[in-house]
């Protein structure tokens, strides 16, 4: 696995959830706009979006329901209360991160190249 | 791969499925839609229908969902069947040490009925399996069996003794 797919594995959640802070979506939308807000780079294999947004609604950060828009018949999530506590909590902790990773690879140095 | 379909897409994912009807049937019905959605956007490009569906096939990524989809929904599906199998036991018990006395003997019955606890405890059995389970039949069946030793054992207390 590359480090690329490393960090957007452990990145999913918080992505989806932040996504999901918006308004409902179902798995389909979700997919494009992961892939169309970040140019592609959080662009995945779309069918592993499902086993994580079934693993979240298990944890009750998520909720679901079907609804028919278009004529369609889709599965729409949407962010629970417990959900939104865990994305302030890993919102928290990733901006954290970021800044420790940014201090020790050089802080502005590094990004300058 | 000519003359693909969903339904033959569907197949095979649900060949690495080992789940309860209910759990595959709306795992299948989301990847359905998401195959769908994905096809109508490919054909809005231009593609005819099969490439478009191939395509969808492949940024969807049958097998590595596949094996992830069972993967989490067999380890729920576990923990739901130990509490399918465990809660209406324990709810039987506690019935069972509200309605006998320490010494053996019933209570009274017109006492039970009136009795906050008790109606608390007969709900939250009656209530707990349709809510939690999706398997709920397993559940119900397990609900039924214990309870109705119970209620036997209230009526024929010798049988208790047995």
């Amino acid at each position: 696995m590359s480090p690329r797919d490393q960090m957007r594995k452990g990145s999913t959640e918080i992505l989806i959830l932040s996504l999901l802070k918006k308004r409902s979506m179902y798995g389909y939308e979700i997919s494009q706009h992961l892939a169309r807000q970040s140019d592609g780079y959080f662009e995945m294999k779309e069918g592993l979006l499902y086993p994580a947004l079934h693993r979240m609604q298990q944890n009750g950060w998520l909720s679901s329901d079907w609804r028919v828009v278009d004529g369609r018949r889709r599965k729409y999530y949407s962010l629970t209360p417990l959900g939104q506590k865990v994305l302030d909590e890993q919102a928290a902790e990733w901006k954290m991160f970021l800044e420790k990773l940014h201090a020790l690879l050089g802080g502005n140095e590094i990004w300058a190249g | 791969m000519g003359g693909v379909t969903v339904d033959q897409i569907l197949a095979k994912i649900r060949q690495n499925l080992h789940l309860s009807k209910e759990t595959e049937h709306e795992v299948l019905a989301e990847i359905r839609t998401h195959l769908e959605e994905a096809m109508a956007d490919a054909r809005a490009q231009g593609e005819d229908e099969v490439s478009a569906l191939l395509r969808a096939a492949e940024k969807f990524g049958i097998n590595e969902a596949s094996v992830e989809l069972q993967e989490v929904h067999a380890n729920w599906e576990s923990i739901e069947a130990i509490l399918a199998c465990t809660l209406p036991v324990l709810f039987a018990l506690i019935l069972r040490w509200l309605v006998f006395a320490p010494d053996g003997s019933t209570v009274d019955w017109s006492q039970l009925s009136i009795w906050p606890g008790f109606g608390t405890v007969s709900l939250a059995a009656l209530l707990i399996p349709f809510a939690l389970f999706r398997r709920w039949r397993f559940a119900l069946i397990g609900w039924g069996f214990f309870w109705l030793l119970s209620v036997i054992f209230v009526i024929s207390p010798s049988i208790n003794r047995w």
